[in-house]
């Protein structure tokens, strides 16, 4: 089991030089250079200002040796320095990381426990009237342009109902209130963002856990269970359910993911004060040190997600742990 | 098949655009902007007066080439990286299956934000560079495949009368690994649209007066208050073209999945 680990986490080194290399890659794709985005494209600087912004960025060295400053400088985490307000691109995106975090972890929850028992049922009744309503909604759930369903559950309920708040974490006299007022004020927050957030994942899984579940049902085993007499909730909860989590896990685990990438809209437009929108104002504002910080950090979270999803897999299934 | 049947009168929509679209898109008529919908603007009218009906309807001819652009990209490259991974084996094998697991690891959105927020947001950039980032699953999917047919005996055959590498990938693998490439492909394309649709939202798309569906949707969202009707029906048109190559994939899935062993 450790072993595994440990062959996991080798596997990750020469994926990180990849992903390094792709994000200074693309960061240098654009026409002109770092240099005059920091000027910003003034053409009142002078050449030579231009020229002396280069050699201080270093800009002016082969390719390959900026990227390997640059790496070197990664390495312990040093981001280097925001174009927009000079601060240290590592704070900012510490700064705001809990806050991403918090809503893709909860969107997570939201989906696994919601999309599982749906996929479950649809699978025990299988083309039940439940399953077939589900069938449908699912479907939708594939087909919706999230930021606009976004966009009218913010008008629903901010504007016309005006229940829930539609923008950032906090209320404006946020400080004034008591804890759990504070509390109950992020939790208002949060209702809308996680549960967009959560939609569009949430068809996903459910109809996998379906098809998981169906397979499961199919088995021998089952057959068994049912042969020795055992009561039809046992055979599917303590037999088929527990088979066919196995794939649900993992898919699960690279979910996480797709939700950090997706949390950019949704981040967007419900200011919600996380990574993904300062990763968006940052390609707003051409800040590139923000943006390759963020890049690198996304993609990490990424790899990780994967590490865990797998090992979570191999210590559900021994079967593959001793590939 | 609805899913058929919808996407067919999507694409006609798009050829015929000018025909049956009302107004010009680009028409301004600023004294009559923010019109609800009536029967001499049936979809109502954006901030600039322009006609809603006939930019939904031009926005369809945008959605529909990148979608199929984009997805055509992905499709030529994951083909023949997938063909060539699973056929040849080997270090060629190992070396593209390392760029695939790279190219997964980033969260495909922000890539995709980065790149063009880098170069100029035009539909020619969005389309190649969603193009460049679907390739990756592809690429899986065909080796997985190659490998299963690779041992079958027709393919043996082929490689024992001497056919050339190349012919032996293109006309005896390929055409059985089409399945699968065709459902995914399908819905790729729905994934495409929802992706072009959301960067045009950002404002990293198709750029205005061109309409897309997402950038009237940006537009929308500012008079959302006012003028419920410029955020509603761009929705709706991306809800339905993407439901329609979603119902059309699994479809296909449906119909291909009894002679293909594993996915």
């Amino acid at each position: 089991m450790l072993e595994y680990i440990v062959r996991r986490l080798l596997f990750m080194i020469p994926l990180l030089l990849g992903i390094t290399i792709i994000t200074f890659v693309v960061v240098h794709l654009s026409p002109g250079g770092p240099a005059d985005m920091l000027t910003g494209l003034s053409p009142k600087v002078s050449a030579e200002a231009k020229a002396r912004l280069h050699s201080l960025y270093g800009l002016d060295k082969p390719l390959h040796v900026q990227y390997w400053l640059w790496l070197s400088r990664l390495v312990r985490f040093d981001f280097g320095k925001s174009f927009k307000d000079g601060r240290l691109v590592i704070i900012k995106i510490l700064e705001r990381l809990p806050a991403t975090l918090l809503l893709n972890v909860l969107s997570l929850l939201l989906i696994f426990f919601i999309a599982l028992p749906i996929g479950v049922i649809s699978a025990v009744r299988q083309d039940s009237f439940f399953d077939k309503g589900m069938t449908v909604f699912v479907f939708l759930g594939f087909s919706v342009p999230a930021f606009w369903l976004a966009l009218l559950l913010m008008v629903l309920f901010g504007v016309v109902l005006g229940w829930l708040p539609i923008s950032g974490m906090h209320s404006v006299n946020f400080p004034y209130f008591s804890f759990w007022g504070k509390l109950w004020d992020i939790i208002k927050h949060l209702i809308l963002p996680v549960f967009v957030s959560a939609f569009g994942g949430l068809a996903y899984l459910s109809r996998y856990s379906r098809t998981s579940m169906l397979e499961v049902l199919r088995q021998d085993y089952i057959r068994t269970a049912r042969a020795k007499g055992l009561s039809e909730k046992k055979v599917i909860y303590r037999h088929a359910l527990r088979n066919a989590l196995i794939p649900i896990v993992t898919l699960l685990g690279l979910s996480l993911p797709a939700l950090i990438g997706g949390g950019f809209i949704f981040e967007t437009i419900f200011a919600w004060p996380g990574m993904g929108r300062l990763g968006y104002q940052a390609i707003m504002a051409r800040d590139y040190p923000v943006i390759m910080g963020v890049g690198v950090i996304a993609a990490l979270l990424t790899l990780l997600g994967n590490l865990i999803a797998d090992i979570t897999y191999a210590f559900i299934d021994p079967r593959i742990r001793y590939r | 098949m609805l899913g058929a049947l919808i996407i067919f009168s999507l694409a006609l929509v798009a050829v015929i655009a000018p025909l049956i679209a009302p107004f010009s898109p680009h028409q301004q008529d600023i004294l009559h902007r923010l019109e609800p919908p009536s029967t001499k603007h049936p979809l109502g009218t954006d901030d600039l007066g322009r006609d809603l009906l006939s930019r939904v309807i031009y926005g369809t001819r945008i959605s529909l080439l990148v979608g199929f652009v984009a997805i055509g990209i992905a499709i030529i490259i994951g083909s023949i990286l997938g063909l060539l991974s699973g056929y040849f084996g080997g270090w060629l094998d190992a070396v593209i299956m390392r760029f695939v697991d790279i190219m997964l690891c980033f969260p495909t959105f922000f890539l995709i934000l980065m790149v063009i927020a880098f170069l100029e947001p035009n539909i020619w950039t969005v389309m190649v560079v969603i193009g460049l980032t679907g390739w990756p699953g592809l690429t899986r999917l065909v080796r997985g495949e190659c490998l299963s047919i690779r041992e079958r005996e027709f393919v043996q055959a082929a490689k024992v009368l001497g056919l050339s590498n190349i012919r032996v990938m293109f006309v005896h693998l390929l055409p059985n690994v089409m399945a699968p490439i065709l459902v995914t492909a399908t819905l790729g394309i729905g994934g495409a649209i929802l992706t072009e649709s959301a960067l045009s939202f950002l404002g990293l798309g198709v750029q205005p007066p061109t309409p897309s569906w997402g950038n009237i949707l940006t537009a929308g969202k500012d008079y959302i208050t006012v003028a419920w009707w410029l955020s509603l029906y761009p929705g709706l048109a991306i809800l339905i073209t993407v439901l329609a190559y979603n119902l059309l994939g699994e479809g296909l899935r449906d119909v291909f999945d009894p002679r293909m062993m594993a996915e």
